[in-house]
């Protein structure tokens, strides 16, 4: 894998990994928050 | 133009989602399917490599998310006025005589895509079990060519005097039988206890399948290169590829066929909710899980397995000859030498087989709640109608040689692109945009940014009609007289199928207008 290679797969996998996780977090405490 | 009331919600008694989790794990299981493991990584080596995740991410931002929101917003909005499928919805909120007919292709769509990709979700589970029970062949010196005839024999080559039939294996037939029988049966317990709880369970289990075979794959001796050989050949940018149109339009193509948009599922769906349920977030999740899937688990397994097992030259090779030979010839061929290769097929089958599941329901959902609610069918009987209509329409794919290619050319690739630039147009331009936007806020915390207002009224149909008008030149242009149009021939069984899609389309156009006149005859508009 080239440099190249590595910047781009490393910010693809970040931002895919990133948003879900956020996503996932926010809707679990929200439902928290509803919930009480 | 005449608008129908933005206030005047009808109280019905639609079935609902019971938990927003849920509501998320199925609409990302409809979206989430073969293609996030086949056709991304295929479309990223083509075209670019890492480069190609520019244009990618670009779509998905300008057209992706905003059409994600819209068609959430849609579906919502119509299941409150008892609509949950895109005839009622469209001709409520267009109140022209041709608005329910462009609606159609919302039922015709995921209908006829049900009709060939339910015969390809059985041959996954077909393979997945014959790999654990260690009926595939012995690899021998040319692996790729004998998993290729293996496929040959499995899905059925051209009988001998009749080179338009094809003749499947037995169980290939036995697999499709048990497969739509799996599709019915879940479709029978609706929507909270049949497809969200499928969805629960399977999507959990797809993630945990797919994160295995991503470890297994990363962590193989190197053979013909190594599996950082393979990531490099999917990630290592070619720059210049972002000066060619055709890497655009493959980017896009791939965001829309991917997030399942232009299919009237994600509207059916969402017609589950309540009015007061958030689409924003939940709509954004979706996208989010998708993604997660497509990028980081569907492009480390099969592209970098082939680099390890036969090198950059061979997996050019095998890249160019596309999803289903990645699939279903060189997957096999790797399993068969590969250390433990029986359980990591099954594993690798049956992750397809749970992706193609949780949208093959998607599929079927929303001609079933078009019957139950325009024309009273009870769930049950609707489920098994469906099942009997299905089977006998599957024949053409099974049986008639290129039928699949046609129904995939226009359900698949043409009908998606045009019902999302009517909608488009329809919800942010005769709708009204600021309305469309007041609608789709309504519940939720979470606000869209400008910009995506923007993206949904100027640039989304523009991108639409690009990606439709080049892909269109292109194959027009490019279409070799030989093969048809669509790439499958030109044999009487073209002609059958594509009748039988005009036929198929005009019957669900008068169903619709049957179903509005009755209603307008009831009051129920």
């Amino acid at each position: 894998v080239t440099a190249g290679g590595w910047i781009f797969m490393g910010v693809a996998w970040a931002l895919a990994t990133g948003v879900v996780v956020w996503c996932y977090v926010r809707l679990l405490r929200d439902d928290a928050e509803r919930r009480r | 133009v005449h608008l129908a009331p933005l206030d005047q919600p009808m109280t019905t008694d639609r079935e609902r989602w019971t938990m927003r989790l849920g509501v998320v794990l199925a609409m990302a299981g409809g979206a989430v399917g073969l293609g996030n493991f086949l056709r991304f990584p295929v479309q990223a080596a083509r075209n670019g490599g890492g480069a190609f995740l520019i244009p990618y991410f670009v779509s998905l931002i300008v057209m992706g998310i905003p059409l994600m929101w819209l068609e959430w917003a849609m579906g919502r909005w119509g299941g409150a006025r008892g609509h949950g499928t895109t005839p009622g919805m469209f001709q409520l909120m267009w109140r022209h005589p041709v608005a329910k007919y462009l609606g159609v292709l919302g039922l015709f769509t995921p209908t006829v895509i049900m009709i060939y990709y339910t015969y390809i979700e059985s041959w996954t589970l077909g393979y997945s079990v014959l790999h654990l029970l260690g009926h595939v062949p012995a690899p021998g010196p040319d692996a790729l060519g004998t998993f290729a005839g293996f496929k040959d024999a499995y899905v059925g080559v051209p009988r001998a005097g009749a080179p338009n039939l094809l003749a499947p294996a037995a169980v290939a037939y036995a697999f499709f039988l048990v497969t739509l029988a799996l599709n019915v049966w879940i479709l029978m317990h609706g929507v909270a206890r049949g497809i969200e709880l499928l969805a629960r369970i399977a999507m959990p289990m797809l993630v945990a399948f797919a994160v295995v075979l991503v470890a297994w794959v990363l962590t193989l001796s190197p053979r013909a290169a190594s599996p950082l050989d393979g990531l490099g050949y999917l990630w290592n940018p070619n720059l210049s590829a972002l000066l060619d149109f055709d890497v655009w339009l493959a980017a896009a193509g791939q965001i829309f066929f991917s997030l399942a948009l232009g299919m009237g599922t994600i509207q059916c769906y969402a017609s589950y909710l309540r009015e007061s349920d958030d689409v924003m977030l939940t709509g954004l999740s979706t996208t989010a899980t998708n993604e997660f899937v497509e990028v980081v688990l569907g492009g480390s397994i099969a592209i970098p397995a082939a680099v390890t097992f036969f090198g950059l030259t061979e997996t050019r090779t095998i890249a160019e000859s596309g999803s289903f030979y990645l699939g279903f010839v060189s997957m096999p061929a790797i399993f068969a030498t590969a250390p433990g290769g029986a359980v990591f097929g099954a594993l690798w089958f049956a992750l397809l087989f749970l992706a193609g599941l949780t949208t093959s329901v998607a599929m079927l959902q929303p001609v079933s709640c078009f019957l139950q609610e325009e024309f009273g069918v009870g769930r049950r009987a609707a489920a098994v109608l469906l099942g009997v209509a299905f089977l006998v329409t599957t024949h053409l794919c099974i049986f008639l040689r290129g039928a699949l290619d046609v129904m995939d050319f226009w359900a698949g690739t043409v009908a998606p692109s045009v019902l999302a630039l009517i909608e488009a147009v329809l919800l942010m331009w005769i709708f009204g945009g600021r309305r469309t936007w007041a609608e789709m806020h309504r519940g939720a915390d979470l606000r869209a940014p400008t910009l995506f207002y923007v993206c949904a009224r100027y640039l989304t149909p523009v991108f639409l009609i690009v990606i439709l008008g080049g892909w269109l030149w292109q194959t027009v242009a490019g279409a070799d007289p030989a093969h048809g149009l669509e790439g499958a021939g030109t044999g009487w069984p073209i002609w059958v199928t594509r009748v039988f899609l005009v036929a198929l389309y005009v019957a669900f156009g008068l169903l619709a207008r049957t179903a509005w006149r009755r209603r307008e005859r009831e009051g129920r508009t």
